[in-house]
C-alpha cells in the first residue's frame, strides 16, 4: 500500500527509524550478517564464476581455458549423461513424490479414531537427514543381509542385486529420495488441506459433487500455493540434497548409472581436485534450477490461486 | 563506583590470561597429528597403539584424527597441506605415492633418521617385499603402517557340502569357475564368486601377479607414465572371465571397497576376493570354517607377485625439528616388534619386520591359525620381478575411480570387455596427460 503525499523525513521526524540517536550504530550492527553473506555466498559465487574459466590444479595452479569446461560438460558423454540422469531423476522424484504425498495427506485428513498416530508416523521422517536416511536404506537393501531383498526373494523368488544392475540402482535411489521427502511433503499438504474451508466442502457436497470432483475442482486449486512451493522445494532437493543418498548408497555406480550432476561435481571438485570443472558444473546446475524455477513461476501465474 | 567496576573487570581478565599462559607453559608436550583412515576394529587397534605410545612417551602426544576413506584422507591431506595446515603424519594409500611425492610437500622419512638425525633406524629389519615396494632409489620415503596383499577367502563348510576338498582351494581361474559352478548347482551357496575393491584386486593385484606391466616407463618409475596396458591379452582374458561369470550367474557384484564383505561373513557367498587386512574381523564374524588361499592365476601367464595394499605413513613439511623428532619417535615405535605383532594379531595386516615375524613363528601363532600365514607365504614365495613395482601414477584417486567404474560396466554387462577397457584406457591416459601438464 503506497502512502501518497508522505512528507520527507526531517531531522526531527523519527518514524521508522529504530535507533534515532545513533547515526552509525545501525550500520555497525548489520556489518556482521552482511560480512557473513559476502564471505559465504557472494565471494564464493563470484570466485566460482571466475574459476569455471580455468583449469585448476590440486595446488592452486591456474591455466586459462575459456569456455572449455562448459564445452566438456555438454559434449563429453560422461558429463552429458550426468545431466540427462539428473533431469530424469529430478522429474521422477518430484512428480511421483508429490503425487504420493498428496494421496497420503488426503487420507490423513479423514476423521478417524487414532488418525493422529498415523499423522505423526507418516510425517516425522521430516526430521531425519538424507545421510541417515541413505544409511538406513543401504542396510535395508543390502543384498546379503538386508530385509527388503529377503522379502522380495520370499515373495517373488527373484534375487535382486541392485548393486549389479544400473537400472535397479537408479530406481533404488529414486525410491530412497522419494521416501526421504515424503514426511516433509505430506506435512505441508496436510496443513494446506486442513485449511480448506469446511463450508466450501459442505456446499459442494450439497450440490451433489462426488469426492473425486470435490478434490480436483475445489481442494486441489485451493492448495495450489503449497503445491507450487513444494514443486520448487522438491526440485531443489532432488538436485542438491540428494547427494548423501548417492555418496552413501551407490558412489555413482554401478558404472556411471547413478552419477547425478551434484555427485559428479563433488568427485571432480573434491576427489579429483579439478576446481575449475567443478565450478563450471555448479554454474550449470544453478542455471538449470533457475530455468526450472522461472518456468514454474510463469506457469504458477496462471494456475496458482492465493486467497 | 564505575571506575572501580572497570578495574575489577580488567584485573579479572589479566588473572585469567596469566593462568592460561602458565598452564600452557607447563604443558610443554609436543603435539603430533596423525590423520588416518582406519575404521571399525582396525580403529580400535590403532587407538590402542597410539594410547600406549602416549603413555610411555610423556613428552609427546599423538592425536588421532579420522580422515574418512583412503581417498578422502589422501585428498584431505593434500588440500590441507596446500593451505598450509598439514597434519604431521597422514595415512596414505600406497597407490597415491606419486601424488604425494610430486607435491613437494612431504619430508621423505629417511631424512628423519640417522645419519640425518640422531635417531637410529634399522631399515633392513623391514620385510623385504614391503620395503622394496615402497623404496624409491633404495630409500624409504614413507613408513608402511598397514600392509596387505590380495588373497582369496572361501567357505570351507560349503566346500564340504558341495563335495569339494576344503583343503584344496582352486589355484587358477578355471578351477575357481569349476568350484563355483559345482557349489551353485549343489545349492550350497546363494552367491558364487564375489570381490571387494574391484580395481585393486582385479587390476592392481592380478596384473603384476601374472607377471604383466601396469603402465609404461617401468610402471612410471623411470619416467612419467603415458600409457596403461589395459587392452593387452592378459587384461582382456581376465575381463572376459568376469563378463562370462556375470552372465552365467557365477559372479555377483556387490559394490566397491568392502561392500562384499557381509555377504561372505554371513555365509551367503562361496568365494570372496579380498586382502589379509580383514582376516581377524572375518574370522570373528563367521560362524563357519574360514579358508584362505593364494590369489588364483590365469593359466598361460608367467608367475609374478601381487601388489602391496593398505597404506603408508607420510610426514609433511612445515614442522619444527622438535616436532619432526617426535614424529620420528612415533614412527620408530610402530615398527617395534611388540607393536607390529599387536597390530598383526589384531587385524591380519602383515607384521612389518623380520624380527616380529620370527617371534610370531616361535610362539606358535601361525600354528594356531594358519590363515594368518597365507598372504605372507603368497608374498614370500613370489618372484621379485620388476613388474611388481608399485604403479607410480599421478592423480591415482581419479584413475582408480575410472578403473572401478569400467569394471562395473563389464560386470553389469552394460559394455563388452573390449569396449570397456578401450574406454578405460582412453580416460586413464587422458588423466595421465593432464597430470603431466599440471606438474610440469
Amino acid at each position: 500500500m503506497k502512502v501518497k503525499n508522505r512528507q520527507p523525513l526531517s531531522r526531527h521526524d523519527t518514524r521508522g527509524v529504530v535507533f534515532p540517536q545513533h547515526k552509525i550504530l545501525p550500520f555497525f550492527l548489520i556489518l556482521g550478517p552482511v560480512a557473513i553473506v559476502v564471505l559465504f555466498f557472494i565471494y564464493p559465487t563470484l570466485s566460482s564464476l571466475r574459476l569455471s574459466l580455468f583449469t585448476v590444479g590440486r595446488f592452486g595452479q591456474e591455466v586459462w581455458i575459456g569456455l572449455d569446461n562448459f564445452a566438456s560438460i555438454f559434449l563429453e558423454s560422461k558429463y552429458r549423461s550426468s545431466l540427462l540422469l539428473s533431469i530424469l531423476f529430478s522429474s521422477a522424484v518430484t512428480l511421483i513424490g508429490l503425487f504420493l504425498s498428496l494421496g497420503i495427506a488426503t487420507l490423513l485428513t479423514q476423521r478417524l479414531k487414532g488418525i493422529g498416530v498415523f499423522r505423526v508416523f507418516l510425517t516425522w521422517t521430516y526430521a531425519i537427514s538424507p545421510a541417515i536416511m541413505a544409511t538406513i536404506w543401504l542396510l535395508f537393501m543390502d543384498p546379503a543381509t538386508g530385509l527388503l531383498p529377503y522379502v522380495v526373494k520370499e515373495v517373488t523368488g527373484l534375487q535382486v542385486h541392485w548393486t549389479a544392475s544400473s537400472i535397479v540402482a537408479f530406481v533404488v535411489i529414486i525410491l530412497t529420495a522419494i521416501w526421504a521427502r515424503l514426511g516433509y511433503n505430506t506435512l505441508f499438504f496436510l496443513i494446506a488441506l486442513r485449511r480448506v474451508s469446511e463450508e466450501l466442502i459442505d456446499a459442494a457436497n450439497i450440490d451433489g459433487a462426488s469426492t473425486w470432483t470435490t478434490f480436483w475442482k475445489i481442494k486441489f486449486p485451493l492448495i495450489s500455493p503449497v503445491t507450487f512451493f513444494l514443486l520448487i522445494m522438491n526440485t531443489l532437493f532432488s538436485l542438491y540434497w540428494v547427494f548423501p543418498i548417492i555418496d552413501i548408497m551407490t558412489h555413482g555406480g554401478p558404472g556411471r548409472s547413478t552419477s547425478l550432476l551434484i555427485y559428479t561435481l563433488f568427485i571432480e571438485g573434491f576427489r579429483n581436485g579439478r576446481a575449475g570443472l567443478a565450478s563450471a558444473l555448479s554454474i550449470v546446475i544453478f542455471s538449470f534450477v533457475a530455468i526450472i524455477t522461472i518456468v514454474q513461476f510463469k506457469l504458477a501465474g496462471k494456475k496458482v490461486f492465493y486467497q | 563506583m564505575l571506575i572501580s567496576k572497570k578495574l575489577k573487570l580488567m584485573a579479572g581478565i589479566l588473572a585469567f590470561a596469566c593462568m592460561i599462559a602458565i598452564g600452557s607453559a607447563q604443558a610443554e608436550v609436543v603435539q603430533v597429528e596423525f590423520l588416518h583412515a582406519m575404521s571399525g576394529s582396525k580403529l580400535a587397534v590403532t587407538s590402542g597403539i597410539v594410547k600406549s605410545f602416549n603413555e610411555t612417551h610423556p613428552g609427546i602426544n599423538v592425536n588421532l584424527v579420522y580422515g574418512g576413506s583412503y581417498a578422502e584422507t589422501t585428498t584431505k591431506a593434500i588440500s590441507r597441506s596446500a593451505s598450509g595446515n598439514a597434519p604431521n603424519i597422514a595415512q596414505v594409500e600406497a597407490a597415491f605415492n606419486r601424488d604425494l611425492i610430486d607435491s613437494g610437500k612431504i619430508v621423505p622419512v629417511y631424512k628423519l633418521f640417522a645419519p640425518h638425525t640422531k635417531i637410529a633406524f634399522n631399515w633392513d629389519s623391514l620385510i623385504d617385499p614391503i620395503r622394496s615396494y615402497y623404496a624409491i632409489d633404495g630409500k624409504m620415503w614413507s613408513i608402511p603402517f598397514n600392509s596387505s596383499t590380495g588373497m582369496l577367502y572361501y567357505n570351507k563348510n560349503m566346500f564340504k557340502a558341495a563335495g569339494l576338498d576344503p583343503n584344496n582351494p582352486p589355484r587358477t581361474f578355471k578351477e575357481l569357475e569349476e568350484a563355483a559352478r559345482k557349489a551353485l548347482a549343489a545349492g550350497v551357496c546363494k552367491m558364487g564368486i564375489t570381490t571387494s575393491w574391484p580395481a585393486w584386486i582385479m587390476l592392481e593385484n592380478m596384473i603384476p601377479y601374472n607377471g604383466q606391466w601396469f603402465a609404461n616407463n617401468d610402471n612410471g618409475h623411470s619416467a612419467p607414465p603415458t600409457e596403461v596396458y589395459l587392452t593387452g591379452d592378459f587384461v582382456m582374458d581376465l575381463m572376459r572371465y568376469l563378463s562370462r561369470w556375470s552372465k552365467d550367474g557365477l559372479f555377483t557384484y556387490l559394490g566397491r571397497e568392502y561392500k562384499a564383505l557381509p555377504a561372505f561373513a554371513t555365509g551367503k557367498s562361496l568365494f570372496l576376493f579380498l586382502s589379509t587386512s580383514t582376516l581377524k574381523s572375518i574370522t570373528k564374524k563367521a560362524n563357519f570354517d574360514v579358508g584362505t588361499a593364494f590369489l588364483p592365476r590365469i593359466e598361460g601367464y608367467p608367475s609374478g607377485r601381487s601388489t602391496i595394499g593398505g597404506a603408508t605413513l607420510y610426514v609433511f613439511k612445515g614442522f619444527s625439528d622438535k616436532e619432526n623428532e617426535a614424529t620420528a619417535t612415533f614412527l620408530k615405535y610402530i615398527t617395534e616388534p611388540t607393536t607390529t605383532i599387536k597390530w598383526h594379531k589384531g587385524t591380519g595386516y602383515f607384521p612389518l619386520t623380520n624380527g616380529a615375524l620370527e617371534s610370531l613363528h616361535h610362539e606358535g601363532w601361525f600354528a594356531e591359525d594358519s590363515n594368518y600365514l597365507t598372504a605372507l607365504l603368497e608374498l614370500l614365495t613370489s618372484p621379485k620381478i620388476p613388474q611388481a613395482s608399485s604403479p607410480f601414477l599421478g592423480n591415482f584417486v581419479q584413475i582408480r575411480d575410472i578403473l572401478d567404474s569400467y569394471i562395473e560396466e563389464v560386470v553389469t554387462l552394460k559394455l563388452t570387455p573390449e569396449k570397456a577397457m578401450k574406454k578405460a584406457k582412453e580416460e586413464v591416459e587422458k588423466v595421465l596427460a593432464d597430470y603431466a601438464k599440471l606438474v610440469n
